[in-house]
Protein backbone atom coordinates (compact mmCIF):
# COMPACT_ATOMS: atom_id res chain seq x y z
CA UNK A 1 0.00 0.00 0.00
CA UNK A 2 1.24 3.36 -0.97
CA UNK A 3 1.67 5.72 2.25
CA UNK A 4 0.77 9.28 1.20
CA UNK A 5 2.93 11.88 3.11
CA UNK A 6 0.95 13.47 6.22
CA UNK A 7 0.93 17.24 7.21
CA UNK A 8 3.20 16.18 9.44
CA UNK A 9 5.52 14.57 7.50
CA UNK A 10 5.83 16.94 4.85
CA UNK A 11 6.22 20.19 7.62
CA UNK A 12 9.65 17.84 8.85
CA UNK A 13 10.72 17.41 5.65
CA UNK A 14 10.20 21.43 4.69
CA UNK A 15 12.40 21.96 7.77
CA UNK A 16 15.00 19.87 7.46
CA UNK A 17 15.27 21.91 3.95
CA UNK A 18 14.80 24.87 5.23
CA UNK A 19 17.74 24.02 7.66
CA UNK A 20 20.40 22.62 4.92
CA UNK A 21 19.71 25.70 3.46
CA UNK A 22 20.31 27.91 5.78
CA UNK A 23 23.62 25.44 6.78
CA UNK A 24 24.94 25.72 3.35
CA UNK A 25 24.86 29.35 2.87
CA UNK A 26 26.33 30.14 6.64
CA UNK A 27 28.94 27.67 6.03
CA UNK A 28 29.96 29.94 3.05
CA UNK A 29 31.35 31.37 0.97
CA UNK A 30 31.07 31.01 -2.86
CA UNK A 31 34.04 29.35 -4.37
CA UNK A 32 36.26 31.28 -6.13
CA UNK A 33 36.87 28.36 -8.45
CA UNK A 34 33.74 27.81 -9.49
CA UNK A 35 33.51 30.33 -12.77
CA UNK A 36 33.56 28.41 -15.97
CA UNK A 37 36.87 29.60 -17.15
CA UNK A 38 40.59 28.96 -15.98
CA UNK A 39 42.10 30.02 -12.38
CA UNK A 40 43.41 33.56 -12.93
CA UNK A 41 46.91 33.18 -11.22
CA UNK A 42 48.89 36.57 -10.53
CA UNK A 43 52.71 35.68 -11.04
CA UNK A 44 55.94 37.86 -11.60
CA UNK A 45 57.66 38.59 -14.88
CA UNK A 46 60.99 39.55 -12.82
CA UNK A 47 61.23 37.00 -10.01
CA UNK A 48 64.56 34.91 -11.46
CA UNK A 49 63.82 31.40 -10.04
CA UNK A 50 60.42 31.76 -9.33
CA UNK A 51 58.60 33.51 -12.27
CA UNK A 52 60.07 35.03 -15.05
CA UNK A 53 59.76 36.03 -18.14
CA UNK A 54 56.59 37.98 -20.43
CA UNK A 55 55.54 34.78 -22.47
CA UNK A 56 55.17 31.24 -20.66
CA UNK A 57 56.87 32.62 -17.13
CA UNK A 58 58.91 29.22 -15.78
CA UNK A 59 60.41 29.18 -11.98
CA UNK A 60 59.35 27.03 -8.99
CA UNK A 61 55.77 29.60 -8.62
CA UNK A 62 54.91 28.36 -12.10
CA UNK A 63 55.46 24.51 -10.97
CA UNK A 64 53.22 25.34 -7.99
CA UNK A 65 51.12 26.97 -10.15
CA UNK A 66 50.94 24.10 -12.34
CA UNK A 67 50.32 21.70 -9.31
CA UNK A 68 47.51 23.56 -7.99
CA UNK A 69 45.50 23.32 -11.32
CA UNK A 70 45.86 19.96 -11.21
CA UNK A 71 44.73 19.34 -7.53
CA UNK A 72 41.83 21.57 -8.26
CA UNK A 73 41.22 19.86 -12.06
CA UNK A 74 41.02 23.27 -13.27
CA UNK A 75 42.79 24.68 -16.25
CA UNK A 76 45.23 28.11 -14.97
CA UNK A 77 46.00 30.71 -16.53
CA UNK A 78 48.95 33.41 -15.94
CA UNK A 79 48.58 37.17 -15.29
CA UNK A 80 51.14 38.89 -14.71
CA UNK A 81 51.53 41.45 -12.07
CA UNK A 82 53.95 43.64 -10.32
CA UNK A 83 54.23 43.15 -6.81
CA UNK A 84 52.79 46.58 -5.38
CA UNK A 85 49.28 45.45 -7.53
CA UNK A 86 49.09 42.35 -6.03
CA UNK A 87 46.60 42.95 -3.41
CA UNK A 88 44.51 45.32 -5.76
CA UNK A 89 44.78 42.48 -8.35
CA UNK A 90 43.15 39.98 -6.06
CA UNK A 91 40.24 43.12 -4.28
CA UNK A 92 39.23 44.25 -8.35
CA UNK A 93 39.12 40.84 -9.26
CA UNK A 94 41.42 41.02 -12.21
CA UNK A 95 43.19 37.37 -10.39
CA UNK A 96 41.84 34.64 -8.40
CA UNK A 97 44.89 33.70 -6.48
CA UNK A 98 48.54 35.24 -6.76
CA UNK A 99 51.45 32.97 -6.56
CA UNK A 100 54.40 36.05 -6.80
CA UNK A 101 56.78 35.32 -3.57
CA UNK A 102 53.50 36.66 -1.34
CA UNK A 103 55.11 37.06 1.90
CA UNK A 104 52.14 36.11 4.71
CA UNK A 105 51.91 39.12 6.87
CA UNK A 106 48.99 40.37 9.30
CA UNK A 107 48.84 43.70 7.56
CA UNK A 108 48.28 41.98 4.24
CA UNK A 109 45.41 39.98 6.96
CA UNK A 110 44.11 43.39 8.07
CA UNK A 111 44.09 44.35 4.54
CA UNK A 112 41.69 41.81 4.28
CA UNK A 113 44.12 39.41 1.64
CA UNK A 114 44.11 35.95 3.02
CA UNK A 115 46.88 32.87 2.22
CA UNK A 116 47.05 29.53 2.07
CA UNK A 117 50.60 27.93 2.96
CA UNK A 118 52.76 28.60 3.42
CA UNK A 119 55.10 27.13 0.51
CA UNK A 120 58.19 28.69 1.13
CA UNK A 121 60.37 30.22 4.28
CA UNK A 122 63.14 32.71 3.28
CA UNK A 123 65.19 35.14 5.32
CA UNK A 124 66.05 38.40 3.84
CA UNK A 125 69.65 39.35 2.87
CA UNK A 126 71.69 41.80 1.15
CA UNK A 127 72.30 41.77 -2.77
CA UNK A 128 76.18 43.47 -3.72
CA UNK A 129 78.21 43.73 -6.55
CA UNK A 130 80.60 40.77 -6.81
CA UNK A 131 83.65 43.17 -5.96
CA UNK A 132 82.39 45.06 -3.24
CA UNK A 133 83.93 44.12 -0.32
CA UNK A 134 82.48 46.84 2.03
CA UNK A 135 79.65 45.40 4.01
CA UNK A 136 80.27 42.03 5.64
CA UNK A 137 78.27 42.93 8.76
CA UNK A 138 74.95 44.48 9.13
CA UNK A 139 76.67 47.39 10.92
CA UNK A 140 78.31 48.40 7.45
CA UNK A 141 75.06 49.32 6.01
CA UNK A 142 75.29 52.23 7.70
CA UNK A 143 75.45 55.27 5.53
CA UNK A 144 75.30 53.16 2.17
CA UNK A 145 72.45 53.03 -0.30
CA UNK A 146 70.19 50.45 0.23
CA UNK A 147 67.51 50.07 -2.87
CA UNK A 148 64.28 48.23 -1.85
CA UNK A 149 60.98 47.26 -4.17
CA UNK A 150 58.09 49.28 -3.04
CA UNK A 151 55.17 48.03 -1.12
CA UNK A 152 57.02 44.65 -0.12
CA UNK A 153 58.40 43.49 3.43
CA UNK A 154 61.67 44.49 2.37
CA UNK A 155 61.14 47.61 1.98
CA UNK A 156 59.44 48.04 5.62
CA UNK A 157 63.08 46.52 7.06
CA UNK A 158 64.80 48.17 9.84
CA UNK A 159 68.25 48.68 9.08
CA UNK A 160 70.22 51.08 11.04
CA UNK A 161 71.90 53.87 9.39
CA UNK A 162 71.29 52.58 6.10
CA UNK A 163 69.78 55.36 3.35
CA UNK A 164 67.24 53.45 1.57
CA UNK A 165 66.16 54.08 -1.72
CA UNK A 166 62.23 52.64 -2.88
CA UNK A 167 61.48 51.37 -6.80
CA UNK A 168 58.63 49.82 -8.21
CA UNK A 169 60.69 46.70 -9.26
CA UNK A 170 63.17 44.77 -7.79
CA UNK A 171 64.59 44.45 -11.71
CA UNK A 172 64.89 48.44 -11.53
CA UNK A 173 66.91 48.01 -8.09
CA UNK A 174 69.28 45.26 -9.14
CA UNK A 175 69.85 47.41 -12.45
CA UNK A 176 70.89 50.30 -10.27
CA UNK A 177 73.22 48.34 -8.09
CA UNK A 178 75.06 47.19 -11.54
CA UNK A 179 74.95 50.88 -12.34
CA UNK A 180 76.51 51.68 -8.93
CA UNK A 181 73.49 54.00 -8.35
CA UNK A 182 72.92 51.77 -5.46
CA UNK A 183 75.39 49.91 -2.55
CA UNK A 184 72.88 47.45 -2.19
CA UNK A 185 69.71 45.70 -2.64
CA UNK A 186 67.63 44.12 0.26
CA UNK A 187 65.04 41.80 -0.14
CA UNK A 188 64.25 37.73 0.12
CA UNK A 189 67.66 35.85 0.34
CA UNK A 190 66.12 33.02 -2.06
CA UNK A 191 64.76 36.24 -4.74
CA UNK A 192 68.94 37.38 -4.15
CA UNK A 193 69.89 33.74 -4.63
CA UNK A 194 67.66 34.25 -8.08
CA UNK A 195 69.29 37.03 -8.99
CA UNK A 196 72.57 35.95 -8.46
CA UNK A 197 71.96 32.54 -10.61
CA UNK A 198 71.31 35.15 -13.42
CA UNK A 199 74.36 37.24 -13.26
CA UNK A 200 77.14 35.19 -10.80
CA UNK A 201 80.52 37.16 -12.06
CA UNK A 202 79.03 40.53 -10.99
CA UNK A 203 76.59 40.05 -8.20
CA UNK A 204 76.89 38.17 -4.60
CA UNK A 205 73.98 37.78 -1.76
CA UNK A 206 75.72 38.81 1.85
CA UNK A 207 74.21 38.57 5.54
CA UNK A 208 71.06 36.07 4.52
CA UNK A 209 69.45 36.15 7.63
CA UNK A 210 71.25 38.77 9.66
CA UNK A 211 69.11 41.63 7.96
CA UNK A 212 65.08 42.01 7.68
CA UNK A 213 62.66 39.26 8.77
CA UNK A 214 61.95 35.77 8.14
CA UNK A 215 59.10 35.42 5.12
CA UNK A 216 56.63 33.04 4.80
CA UNK A 217 55.57 32.72 0.93
CA UNK A 218 51.88 31.72 0.70
CA UNK A 219 48.79 31.87 -2.42
CA UNK A 220 47.27 35.22 -1.72
CA UNK A 221 43.41 35.10 -2.42
CA UNK A 222 40.22 37.45 -1.25
CA UNK A 223 39.32 36.82 2.82
CA UNK A 224 36.01 35.04 3.16
CA UNK A 225 36.71 31.94 1.11
CA UNK A 226 38.11 29.35 3.88
CA UNK A 227 36.90 26.29 2.04
CA UNK A 228 38.94 27.50 -1.09
CA UNK A 229 42.36 28.42 1.18
CA UNK A 230 41.99 25.00 3.33
CA UNK A 231 41.41 23.53 -0.54
CA UNK A 232 44.65 24.70 -1.59
CA UNK A 233 46.42 23.87 1.59
CA UNK A 234 45.81 20.21 1.02
CA UNK A 235 47.30 20.95 -2.26
CA UNK A 236 50.43 22.21 -0.84
CA UNK A 237 50.65 19.49 1.64
CA UNK A 238 51.07 17.21 -1.06
CA UNK A 239 53.22 19.23 -3.11
CA UNK A 240 55.51 19.49 -0.53
CA UNK A 241 55.53 16.29 -0.11
CA UNK A 242 55.95 15.01 -3.70
CA UNK A 243 57.24 17.87 -5.51
CA UNK A 244 59.00 21.04 -3.52
CA UNK A 245 62.20 18.90 -3.46
CA UNK A 246 63.01 18.37 -6.73
CA UNK A 247 61.37 21.84 -8.17
CA UNK A 248 63.90 23.43 -5.78
CA UNK A 249 66.65 22.15 -7.05
CA UNK A 250 65.56 22.61 -10.41
CA UNK A 251 64.97 26.09 -10.19
CA UNK A 252 66.98 27.50 -7.58
CA UNK A 253 70.07 26.08 -7.80
CA UNK A 254 72.09 28.90 -5.81
CA UNK A 255 70.57 28.73 -3.12
CA UNK A 256 71.02 24.58 -3.15
CA UNK A 257 74.72 25.12 -3.40
CA UNK A 258 74.43 27.71 -0.47
CA UNK A 259 73.20 25.07 1.86
CA UNK A 260 75.21 21.81 1.31
CA UNK A 261 74.10 20.25 4.24
CA UNK A 262 74.22 16.48 4.76
CA UNK A 263 70.39 16.33 4.52
CA UNK A 264 67.21 17.93 5.20
CA UNK A 265 67.86 17.98 9.20
CA UNK A 266 71.48 19.10 9.03
CA UNK A 267 71.89 23.10 7.43
CA UNK A 268 70.74 21.81 3.39
CA UNK A 269 68.35 24.11 1.53
CA UNK A 270 65.38 21.77 2.26
CA UNK A 271 65.74 22.44 6.36
CA UNK A 272 66.12 26.20 5.45
CA UNK A 273 63.67 27.30 2.84
CA UNK A 274 60.83 24.54 3.48
CA UNK A 275 58.08 25.41 5.50
CA UNK A 276 57.06 22.73 8.44
CA UNK A 277 53.59 21.78 8.57
CA UNK A 278 53.55 23.90 12.06
CA UNK A 279 54.28 26.53 9.75
CA UNK A 280 50.62 26.21 7.73
CA UNK A 281 48.61 25.76 10.80
CA UNK A 282 50.01 29.06 12.58
CA UNK A 283 49.84 31.07 9.56
CA UNK A 284 47.19 30.08 6.88
CA UNK A 285 43.14 30.49 6.42
CA UNK A 286 43.05 33.53 8.58
CA UNK A 287 40.34 35.23 7.72
CA UNK A 288 36.30 33.58 7.78
CA UNK A 289 34.91 36.30 6.22
CA UNK A 290 35.93 39.34 3.55
CA UNK A 291 37.30 42.30 5.35
CA UNK A 292 35.09 45.17 4.37
CA UNK A 293 36.70 48.15 5.93
CA UNK A 294 40.50 48.43 6.29
CA UNK A 295 41.49 49.32 9.29
CA UNK A 296 44.63 51.89 9.82
CA UNK A 297 48.03 50.37 10.16
CA UNK A 298 49.98 51.54 12.89
CA UNK B 1 16.67 51.79 94.92
CA UNK B 2 13.68 50.22 92.86
CA UNK B 3 13.01 46.46 91.16
CA UNK B 4 13.11 48.65 87.55
CA UNK B 5 16.71 49.45 88.09
CA UNK B 6 17.76 46.30 89.44
CA UNK B 7 16.35 44.41 86.21
CA UNK B 8 17.96 47.54 83.53
CA UNK B 9 21.17 45.69 82.93
CA UNK B 10 23.67 48.47 82.47
CA UNK B 11 26.85 47.75 80.31
CA UNK B 12 25.92 43.79 78.81
CA UNK B 13 25.55 42.20 82.81
CA UNK B 14 23.32 42.59 85.58
CA UNK B 15 24.50 44.07 88.64
CA UNK B 16 25.34 42.04 91.56
CA UNK B 17 22.18 41.32 93.98
CA UNK B 18 21.61 43.86 96.77
CA UNK B 19 19.79 42.37 99.99
CA UNK B 20 16.67 44.64 98.36
CA UNK B 21 16.83 42.54 95.57
CA UNK B 22 17.20 39.06 96.34
CA UNK B 23 13.69 38.26 95.75
CA UNK B 24 13.77 39.29 91.92
CA UNK B 25 16.74 37.54 92.04
CA UNK B 26 15.65 34.43 93.48
CA UNK B 27 12.50 34.84 91.26
CA UNK B 28 14.26 34.65 88.08
CA UNK B 29 16.71 32.14 88.75
CA UNK B 30 13.89 29.97 89.86
CA UNK B 31 12.18 30.67 86.91
CA UNK B 32 15.13 29.94 84.62
CA UNK B 33 15.61 26.59 86.72
CA UNK B 34 11.74 25.63 85.23
CA UNK B 35 12.85 26.06 81.79
CA UNK B 36 13.38 23.18 79.99
CA UNK B 37 17.20 21.73 80.10
CA UNK B 38 17.18 21.98 75.95
CA UNK B 39 15.25 25.11 76.05
CA UNK B 40 17.98 26.74 78.50
CA UNK B 41 20.87 25.33 76.20
CA UNK B 42 19.35 26.68 73.26
CA UNK B 43 19.21 30.38 75.26
CA UNK B 44 22.57 30.39 76.65
CA UNK B 45 23.88 29.12 72.85
CA UNK B 46 22.05 32.34 71.20
CA UNK B 47 24.08 34.48 73.99
CA UNK B 48 26.81 32.84 73.44
CA UNK B 49 27.15 32.72 69.95
CA UNK B 50 25.69 35.88 69.54
CA UNK B 51 28.57 37.66 71.89
CA UNK B 52 31.10 35.89 69.86
CA UNK B 53 30.04 36.87 66.66
CA UNK B 54 29.93 40.48 67.92
CA UNK B 55 33.90 40.55 68.84
CA UNK B 56 34.87 39.24 65.95
CA UNK B 57 32.88 41.46 64.01
CA UNK B 58 34.21 44.23 66.33
CA UNK B 59 37.99 43.18 65.83
CA UNK B 60 37.71 42.39 62.48
CA UNK B 61 34.56 43.52 60.11
CA UNK B 62 33.55 46.58 58.68
CA UNK B 63 30.44 48.52 60.06
CA UNK B 64 27.59 46.64 58.17
CA UNK B 65 28.61 43.40 60.72
CA UNK B 66 28.99 45.71 63.58
CA UNK B 67 25.72 47.37 63.15
CA UNK B 68 23.97 43.48 62.67
CA UNK B 69 25.65 42.35 65.32
CA UNK B 70 25.12 44.82 67.80
CA UNK B 71 21.20 44.64 66.86
CA UNK B 72 21.75 40.77 68.08
CA UNK B 73 23.24 41.80 71.22
CA UNK B 74 19.63 43.90 71.53
CA UNK B 75 17.98 41.16 70.87
CA UNK B 76 19.22 38.40 72.97
CA UNK B 77 18.89 40.92 75.62
CA UNK B 78 15.57 41.60 75.00
CA UNK B 79 15.06 37.94 74.78
CA UNK B 80 16.61 37.51 78.02
CA UNK B 81 14.28 39.99 79.73
CA UNK B 82 11.42 38.05 78.37
CA UNK B 83 12.40 34.86 79.64
CA UNK B 84 13.02 35.83 83.00
CA UNK B 85 9.81 38.06 82.49
CA UNK B 86 11.30 41.36 83.71
CA UNK B 87 9.21 44.42 83.20
CA UNK B 88 10.72 47.09 82.13
CA UNK B 89 8.04 50.94 81.97
CA UNK B 90 9.57 52.06 78.73
CA UNK B 91 9.23 48.73 77.20
CA UNK B 92 6.46 46.60 76.20
CA UNK B 93 6.78 42.92 77.97
CA UNK B 94 7.41 40.07 75.85
CA UNK B 95 6.04 36.68 76.16
CA UNK B 96 7.61 33.60 76.91
CA UNK B 97 6.51 31.98 73.74
CA UNK B 98 7.46 35.29 71.86
CA UNK B 99 11.00 35.25 73.62
CA UNK B 100 11.33 31.18 72.99
CA UNK B 101 10.79 31.97 69.27
CA UNK B 102 13.24 34.25 69.33
CA UNK B 103 15.87 32.29 70.86
CA UNK B 104 15.59 29.74 68.54
CA UNK B 105 15.69 32.65 65.51
CA UNK B 106 19.07 34.28 66.96
CA UNK B 107 20.28 30.56 67.04
CA UNK B 108 19.36 30.18 63.34
CA UNK B 109 20.56 33.54 62.37
CA UNK B 110 23.84 33.15 64.46
CA UNK B 111 24.34 29.62 62.43
CA UNK B 112 23.76 31.63 59.22
CA UNK B 113 25.92 33.95 60.10
CA UNK B 114 28.78 32.47 60.85
CA UNK B 115 28.78 29.81 57.98
CA UNK B 116 28.41 32.98 56.07
CA UNK B 117 31.35 34.44 57.45
CA UNK B 118 33.76 31.73 57.35
CA UNK B 119 32.83 31.16 53.47
CA UNK B 120 33.12 34.70 52.84
CA UNK B 121 36.98 34.55 54.44
CA UNK B 122 37.79 31.56 53.06
CA UNK B 123 36.76 33.35 49.77
CA UNK B 124 38.92 36.53 50.53
CA UNK B 125 41.49 34.65 52.02
CA UNK B 126 41.63 32.58 48.07
CA UNK B 127 39.90 34.79 45.73
CA UNK B 128 42.48 36.12 42.74
CA UNK B 129 43.74 39.83 43.54
CA UNK B 130 43.89 41.67 40.26
CA UNK B 131 46.80 43.73 40.27
CA UNK B 132 46.87 44.42 36.81
CA UNK B 133 46.32 48.29 36.78
CA UNK B 134 49.50 48.79 39.47
CA UNK B 135 52.02 46.42 37.68
CA UNK B 136 54.90 48.76 35.70
CA UNK B 137 56.91 47.48 32.98
CA UNK B 138 59.88 48.66 30.90
CA UNK B 139 61.79 47.28 27.78
CA UNK B 140 58.37 45.78 26.35
CA UNK B 141 58.32 47.73 22.80
CA UNK B 142 60.30 45.68 20.29
CA UNK B 143 61.76 42.90 22.14
CA UNK B 144 64.03 40.50 20.26
CA UNK B 145 64.72 37.25 20.98
CA UNK B 146 68.62 38.67 21.05
CA UNK B 147 67.80 41.71 23.03
CA UNK B 148 67.34 42.35 26.97
CA UNK B 149 64.39 41.11 28.64
CA UNK B 150 61.37 43.31 29.00
CA UNK B 151 60.71 43.91 33.09
CA UNK B 152 57.60 43.62 35.04
CA UNK B 153 56.93 44.67 38.61
CA UNK B 154 53.85 43.96 40.45
CA UNK B 155 53.04 44.54 44.01
CA UNK B 156 52.07 41.67 46.46
CA UNK B 157 48.88 43.66 47.98
CA UNK B 158 47.48 39.62 49.17
CA UNK B 159 49.69 36.69 49.99
CA UNK B 160 49.28 34.26 47.18
CA UNK B 161 50.72 30.73 45.91
CA UNK B 162 51.47 32.33 42.32
CA UNK B 163 51.43 35.50 39.85
CA UNK B 164 49.36 34.36 37.21
CA UNK B 165 49.69 36.36 33.71
CA UNK B 166 48.38 36.85 30.06
CA UNK B 167 50.25 38.38 28.02
CA UNK B 168 50.29 39.56 23.98
CA UNK B 169 52.32 39.24 21.34
CA UNK B 170 52.07 41.87 18.70
CA UNK B 171 54.31 42.49 15.61
CA UNK B 172 56.54 45.46 15.94
CA UNK B 173 56.49 45.80 12.01
CA UNK B 174 53.83 44.44 10.71
CA UNK B 175 54.31 45.00 7.06
CA UNK B 176 57.83 43.62 7.64
CA UNK B 177 57.06 40.67 8.35
CA UNK B 178 55.03 38.09 10.51
CA UNK B 179 56.39 36.99 14.04
CA UNK B 180 53.75 36.47 16.73
CA UNK B 181 52.33 33.24 15.51
CA UNK B 182 55.83 31.99 16.64
CA UNK B 183 56.30 34.20 19.92
CA UNK B 184 56.63 32.06 23.14
CA UNK B 185 58.06 34.26 26.33
CA UNK B 186 60.17 32.94 29.17
CA UNK B 187 59.37 34.48 32.45
CA UNK B 188 62.04 34.83 34.92
CA UNK B 189 61.41 35.96 38.72
CA UNK B 190 64.18 37.53 39.93
CA UNK B 191 64.74 37.71 43.84
CA UNK B 192 67.73 39.10 45.29
CA UNK B 193 69.89 38.60 42.28
CA UNK B 194 68.84 34.92 42.49
CA UNK B 195 66.48 33.59 39.63
CA UNK B 196 63.83 30.85 39.14
CA UNK B 197 64.10 28.71 36.24
CA UNK B 198 62.25 30.34 33.34
CA UNK B 199 58.72 29.19 32.98
CA UNK B 200 57.67 29.37 29.20
CA UNK B 201 54.44 31.66 28.72
CA UNK B 202 52.02 31.59 25.04
CA UNK B 203 50.40 34.62 24.37
CA UNK B 204 47.06 34.33 25.27
CA UNK B 205 47.31 31.69 27.96
CA UNK B 206 47.41 31.95 31.78
CA UNK B 207 51.15 31.28 32.75
CA UNK B 208 51.62 30.82 36.58
CA UNK B 209 54.81 32.22 38.37
CA UNK B 210 55.13 31.11 42.16
CA UNK B 211 55.81 33.84 44.50
CA UNK B 212 58.26 34.44 47.40
CA UNK B 213 56.62 34.03 50.63
CA UNK B 214 56.20 37.59 52.59
CA UNK B 215 57.28 39.35 50.09
CA UNK B 216 55.74 42.80 48.91
CA UNK B 217 56.95 43.02 45.35
CA UNK B 218 57.89 40.79 42.68
CA UNK B 219 59.82 41.33 40.28
CA UNK B 220 59.86 39.59 37.13
CA UNK B 221 61.92 39.39 33.32
CA UNK B 222 60.19 38.62 29.94
CA UNK B 223 62.21 37.53 27.35
CA UNK B 224 61.44 36.27 23.57
CA UNK B 225 62.16 32.91 23.21
CA UNK B 226 64.73 32.15 20.64
CA UNK B 227 63.31 30.23 17.69
CA UNK B 228 64.47 29.98 14.15
CA UNK B 229 60.94 31.64 12.68
CA UNK B 230 62.11 34.50 15.26
CA UNK B 231 65.50 35.46 13.64
CA UNK B 232 65.53 39.47 13.65
CA UNK B 233 61.47 39.53 14.65
CA UNK B 234 60.65 42.72 16.81
CA UNK B 235 57.63 41.78 19.24
CA UNK B 236 55.97 44.40 21.48
CA UNK B 237 54.48 42.65 24.70
CA UNK B 238 51.34 43.45 26.51
CA UNK B 239 50.02 42.65 29.76
CA UNK B 240 46.40 41.71 29.54
CA UNK B 241 45.46 40.23 32.71
CA UNK B 242 48.04 39.99 36.39
CA UNK B 243 46.52 38.26 39.41
CA UNK B 244 47.45 37.53 42.63
CA UNK B 245 46.50 33.41 42.93
CA UNK B 246 46.21 30.57 45.01
CA UNK B 247 46.52 27.26 42.94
Amino acid sequence: MRRVPTKTTLAVVGLLAFLNGCGSSSAGDPSIFDGPGPVVVGVANDAPGFSVGDHNPAGFDIDLMNAIGRGLHKPVTTHLIASKDRDPALKNNQVTIVVDQYSITLARNAAGIDFAGPYMVSTQALLLRRDDRRITTKGDAKGKSVCAEEDTTGASAHLPGALFTKLPTLKECVDALLRKNADAVLTDTLLLYGYVATDPERLKVVLPGDVGQTQYYGIGLLGGHRQDCRKLNQIIRDYLRTQWRRDFQDTLPVAVKAFPGSDPGDGDFESEFKPLDTDMTRLSCKLAKPVTEQPPLS
Amino acid sequence: MTDDKIAVPSGGSPRAPTPGSLTRWDTAYHKWKLLSPRFRAAAAGAFVSTVVLVSFSVAKAGIAPRIVSTMAVLASLVTILGLFDVKIREFPSLSRRAAGGLIYLILVMNVLAGTGWGISSYHQAHRAVDVLAMITISRNIDLRPDGAPATLDAPITAQRDDIVLVFQAVDHNPEGGICTPFAEFLVTRRLSGNATAPVAAAPGRPVRVDLPRGGTNVHLEIALKDARQLRNCGVDLRVTSVKLANR
